[in-house]
């Protein structure tokens, strides 16, 4: 490994993690604008121009606060919990590709920190690991309604990361691979119309049935009735304080961005815009371009999780499950056979 | 397509039964919807679909076999129109009444498989099809992998034809698991096929793990019996541990040679050997592998130290499950167990897991008499038994390869392969799942009368209802092994075996287990007809069908036990087609 | 020691180490966490194999859903059956020392000559699920067991549904 590429690799490595890190610190900002926008108020704007600042400040309030450990909690898992939740969503960041790839020495370098053929897999290995801190942080609380909304949680994400993992496979099965700088690129002949989310039907309802999914996978509005505050007080984390908290907002939000950053790559070309950037011979240009309409593109995901919370009302549990196990799942598994279709008739027609 | 032919029919049967599951399923779904108009609509493109298939497939499969003349897959045609008609004549006429349909849809089922099984049987033995690998010799379709399949059929057909008349499927709350059963059934009877056919390690731990699971579920099935849960916990605690010793066997296995085939491993172990590689920590490593795949097949078959699950599950379990598990379980793992001795026993250190498996068939077959004798229970006394028989067909295994003792050093040589154990054991297990079908079939029968299975409540039973009380008597003789039944023959090869292969120790041990078994037959007899008649409290009608199949396993019991020699030539040729492996 | 030894090292201490709070921890949830750390370390074998579509599958099937469910079952059962009885786990641990002397015994076996029957194959690499599909769906292949698999998984399905629910009094 020559010097260029090591620098090269942890270029990425700080670039992406804070690229992360400070899209779920912003957005946690954004949460609180969009709703004072949608509410008609001001929102935060005392620190900094706009309230810029404001997750700085909410991140050095939480390091001062004072940490409680309830009497009565399993110590252990306790503290173990918001490592558990936060771990599995940051690592997500490492398989998935920013950008298009560039050339160091006549070597095409993807832009994600690790390349693997089996990135997609990684990342529902590690998505369906995250339960473990929210049920684990549940039932150590000694809290009924911490294990409480730990349960319902998990119940949820268990029964939604099937429609996931079947909306994943149409998508898989669409591109050939599971590789996911190779599939945005096999969306990428210059066709608008070769974006999954144009694959119409298969790959609109893949599409539909992927983001109704993610938005239970996160316990976003309107099925985040693991913290349903009307009936739990604060769900799983209503023992946790000061810096565990933070943790558990991290893990959230750092979930949240995984997951629209997935949309983009599965559904809208990742960092493709038209065939305009494909072009482009000085790769470096072209992976910086990417990089914009790549975040682009995944800011308007982010803003349109912050705008269903403010917008939509949240479902009751059993109309949660209903819709997961006997709406959702027969769509997908239904999906997945058109998509076999698909493949075999359809495709070889399109020529691409 | 029409390469995959050849190998589709080669399991034809399983791929019916697999039909047959896939029907019971149906039907059972249309009957619990059946008064919503979507349901008709849905009935009626599956019916269409599937006759299509039928077409389609019927012409594909005259293309591709010369040999077929006439309408290609008719038999399977007219099964699919008497479900059809079957479904019909419930749905106007016994509405509510119609217990019987998906035993009977399971009974159509067994018959189809069972004509194609037929074909391909009379393919193997009359020496048609030389090469017996299919599926890149995952399986192995060679005179004994048929013979097995044929009595799996067999069982599974009696089975499915006792569960119609068991009456706790008929009445109470297991009513609506007669669905759910009949599918474990099947899949047991499936996994259980592909368990002997196989020559892959890999492939057998999936099989035998199907047939197992099929099992568990199974014993467990009886809602609202304690004892029913408790077999099957028990069931699944046990047999998954001995999974996992099986599973390192096998793991180790692999290590040491890197195949999973066993002619590839047999061809290995047999050129190291030669070139005097295997020393003594090698020769550790390889019994410990022996070892532990053997401990999965023992659990199978109840052998002595993994029989504790046997008498809890029998009791537990519903009665045509324990028939299964006695008659075509046993002969599965029995079946898997003979291809692997005569793969594995006279390489390495095969022999010295013989020597082990004689003494666990001494220990067996005494431990399974001598705990039978105190039973009060109709099933545990059954269960017991089903040890003892064990031990027995044991017999047979040990008795595969002639062990030759070197006096100077106390090296241990297995010799040539003795194709008569392997027909003894075969010939013991037909004769051991006919009449053992019967033998559990007698005890549904009374069951169904008195509502208990102790020995006690049996009493007089045989005069109220003669027929049913004779057969058992030729079930018990047969058990026993008096001629003229088909046990006499069993117990006489297996003899004979094991005194060629020169353990005339473990005979006298086997006779004289023999007379002990008497003891407790006897008590099962004296229970029926030696007490007077007023001493049976019920009264007894009607179960003419019921009666007709005990009778025609009885017959067959006598039949087999007056002319063995069409089946024991049979079973010779399967033997001698194990000496090429 | 090189990199790899000292990974191995890890990865079992890991794994030995869950199977043994699994076993003696007091409370069941403790166990389910040494489960869990257990099959993650099983895992990480895999992935130092050269088997990574197998680490994968085995986090996403056995702990993101196997185990969860175990973990879903306890937390509904009352806390005062949460605590495990001691004897019990004592009793437990009689396998346990059963195995690890066979284990034991094993690997003093293992001390002689390896003998491989042939060279084992290399890693794929890069194009280790192409492989994986394509013995799966080759007919000279895993085919029949990969379909084999399926039926099975629809039979045990549905007998594990009726078993798992309610008495049908309640229902009727």
């Amino acid at each position: 490994m020559s010097a260029i590429e090591i620098t090269f690799m942890l270029g990425k490595i700080l670039a992406f993690f804070g690229i992360v890190v400070a899209l779920a610190a912003l957005s946690t900002l954004a949460e609180r604008k969009v709703s004072a926008w949608i509410q008609l108020r001001y929102g935060p704007n005392r620190v900094g121009p706009f309230g810029i600042l404001q997750p700085l400040a909410d991140g050095l309030k939480f390091i001062f606060k004072e940490e409680v450990v309830p009497d009565g909690a399993n110590k252990l898992l306790f503290r173990l919990a918001p490592a558990m939740v936060a771990t599995p969503a940051l690592l997500a960041v490492s398989v998935i590709p920013f950008s298009f790839p560039v050339m160091i020495d006549g070597v095409s370098h993807a832009m994600s920190i690790i390349d693997v053929p089996i990135a997609l897999l990684i990342i529902l290995a590690l998505g369906s690991l995250q339960v473990y801190g929210i049920l684990f942080g549940g039932w150590a609380s000694n809290n009924k309604y911490s294990l409480l909304g730990g349960l319902r949680s998990s119940a949820q994400m268990v029964s939604y990361e099937l429609t996931l993992i079947l909306s994943i496979l149409v998508v898989m099965m669409l591109s050939g691979t599971m590789n996911l700088t190779d599939m945005f690129y096999d969306q990428e002949t210059g066709q608008v119309l070769l974006w999954t989310i144009f694959k119409f039907p298969v790959g609109t309802i893949a599409f539909g049935l992927f983001l109704i999914a993610a938005f239970a996978e996160t316990n976003r509005h309107p099925f985040d009735l693991a913290e349903a505050e009307t009936e739990l007080v604060g769900g799983f984390h209503t023992e946790y304080s000061s810096m565990k908290f933070a943790l558990f907002f991290i893990g959230e939000y750092a979930a949240m961005v995984t997951m629209s950053c997935l949309l983009v790559i599965l559904f809208l070309g990742g960092p493709t815009l038209f065939g305009l950037l494909v072009g482009i011979e000085n790769t470096w240009v072209r992976a910086l371009l990417g990089m914009g309409v790549f975040l682009a593109k995944l800011c308007s995901f982010l803003f349109l999780f912050i705008w269903v919370r403010w917008t939509i009302p949240r479902y009751r549990w059993d109309q949660l499950m209903h819709l997961g196990w006997k709406v959702l799942l027969p769509i997908s598994l239904v999906n997945i056979v058109l998509a076999g279709v698909w493949v075999i008739y359809i495709a070889p027609t399109w020529g691409g | 397509m029409a390469d995959y032919f050849r190998d589709l029919i080669a399991i034809g049967p399983e791929l019916i039964l697999c039909g047959t599951l896939l029907v019971v399923l149906l039907v059972d779904l249309w009957r619990a919807g059946r008064d919503r108009a979507s349901v008709w609509w849905i009935a009626l493109i599956v019916t269409f679909v599937s006759c299509l298939a039928m077409v389609q497939i019927g012409s594909l499969y005259h293309q591709a076999e010369a040999k077929v003349d006439g309408m290609a897959l008719l038999p399977e045609f007219l099964a699919l129109a008497s479900v059809y008609t079957l479904v019909t004549v419930c749905e106007s006429y016994y509405r509510g009444r119609d217990d019987w349909l998906l035993g009977t849809i399971v009974l159509i089922g067994t018959a189809l498989a069972g004509y194609r099984l037929w074909d391909l049987g009379v393919d193997v033995f009359s020496g048609l099809d030389q090469e017996t690998a299919y599926w890149g010799a995952l399986i192995e379709g060679d005179g004994l992998a048929i013979f097995l399949r044929a009595l799996g059929l067999f069982t599974l057909f009696f089975c499915a034809l006792f569960a119609i008349f068991y009456k706790p499927f008929l009445k109470g709350i297991n009513r609506n698991g007669v669905m759910e059963w009949l599918l474990c059934l099947i899949g047991a009877t499936l996994g259980g096929m592909f368990l002997v056919q196989t020559t892959n390690l890999l492939f057998l731990f999936l099989a035998l793990e199907m047939m197992s699971l099929c099992s568990y579920l199974q014993a467990g099935m009886l809602k609202g019996d304690r004892r029913s849960a408790e077999a099957g916990l028990k069931y699944v605690l046990y047999g998954s541990m001995a999974s996992a010793f099986m599973l390192f066997g096998f793991s180790l296995l692999y290590a040491f040679t890197g195949e999973l085939n066993f002619p590839a491993i047999r061809e290995i172990l047999i050129g190291l050997s030669a070139d005097g590689a295997i020393g003594d920590a090698e020769g550790l490593l390889l019994w410990v592998a022996i070892l532990g795949s053997l401990t999965g097949f023992a659990y199978k078959i109840s052998a002595v130290p993994f029989h504790f699950w046997t008498p809890d599950v029998y009791e537990g379990s519903p009665t045509p499950t324990t028939a299964f598990l006695a008659a075509g379980s046993k002969a599965f793992s029995f079946g898997i167990l003979i291809r692997f001795v005569v793969l594995l026993g006279d390489v390495g250190y095969g022999a010295r897991i013989l020597e082990l498996l004689a003494w666990v068939a001494a220990l067996t077959m005494t431990y399974g008499n001598l705990a039978a004798l105190r039973q009060s229970n109709l099933k545990r006394l059954f269960a017991y038994s089903s040890i003892a028989h064990a031990g027995y067909m044991l017999m047979g295994i040990v008795a595969l390869f002639v062990i030759t003792k070197d006096t100077t050093s106390g090296q241990l040589t297995a010799g040539s392969l003795n194709v008569d154990g392997a027909k003894a054991v075969l010939f013991y297990l037909l004769a051991y799942a006919i009449m053992n079908l019967g033998a559990f079939g007698v005890l549904i029968f009374l069951a169904n009368r008195t509502g208990s299975e102790e020995i006690a409540d049996i009493h007089g039973m045989g005069w109220k209802a003669p027929m049913v009380g004779g057969t058992m008597i030729v079930f018990l003789l047969s058990l026993t092994g008096v001629p003229p039944t088909a046990g006499f023959f069993g117990k006489y090869y297996l003899f004979v075996a094991a005194i060629q292969s020169g353990y005339g120790w473990l005979v006298v041990v086997a006779g004289l287990n023999t007379v002990i078994s008497l003891v407790y037959y006897f008590r099962i007899a004296k229970a029926l007809f030696l007490r007077g008649e007023e001493e049976a409290f019920v009264e007894i009608q009607g179960g003419k069908v019921f009666s007709l199949a005990l009778l025609f396993l009885a017959l067959l019991t006598i039949y087999f036990g007056i002319f063995a020699g069409g089946a024991t030539e049979l079973l010779q040729e399967v033997g001698t087609s194990l000496q090429s492996r | 020691m090189d990199t790899l030894t000292l990974m191995f090292l890890l990865i079992a201490t890991i794994t030995i180490a869950g199977s043994l709070i699994t076993l003696w921890s007091k409370y069941v949830v403790h166990s389910v966490f040494g489960l869990m750390l257990a099959l993650l370390g099983v895992a990480g074998f895999y992935v130092l194999l050269g088997a990574d579509f197998l680490a994968v599958t085995q986090i996403v099937v056995y702990v993101g859903g196997v185990l969860v469910l175990y973990l879903f079952g306890i937390m509904l059962t009352p806390p005062d059956r949460a605590e495990r009885n001691v004897k019990l786990i004592v009793f437990c641990s009689l396998p346990a020392v059963a195995g690890a002397m066979y284990l034991i015994g094993s690997a003093r076996a293992m001390e002689g000559k390896w003998l491989p029957g042939k060279e084992l194959p290399p890693p794929p690499g890069k194009h280790l699920i192409h492989q994986v599909g394509h013995s799966f769906l080759d007919k000279d292949q895993y085919l029949l067991a990969f379909e084999l698999a399926s039926v099975l998984l629809l039979v045990v399905l549905v007998g594990a549904v009726y078993i798992a629910r309610r008495r049908w009094e309640a229902s009727e």
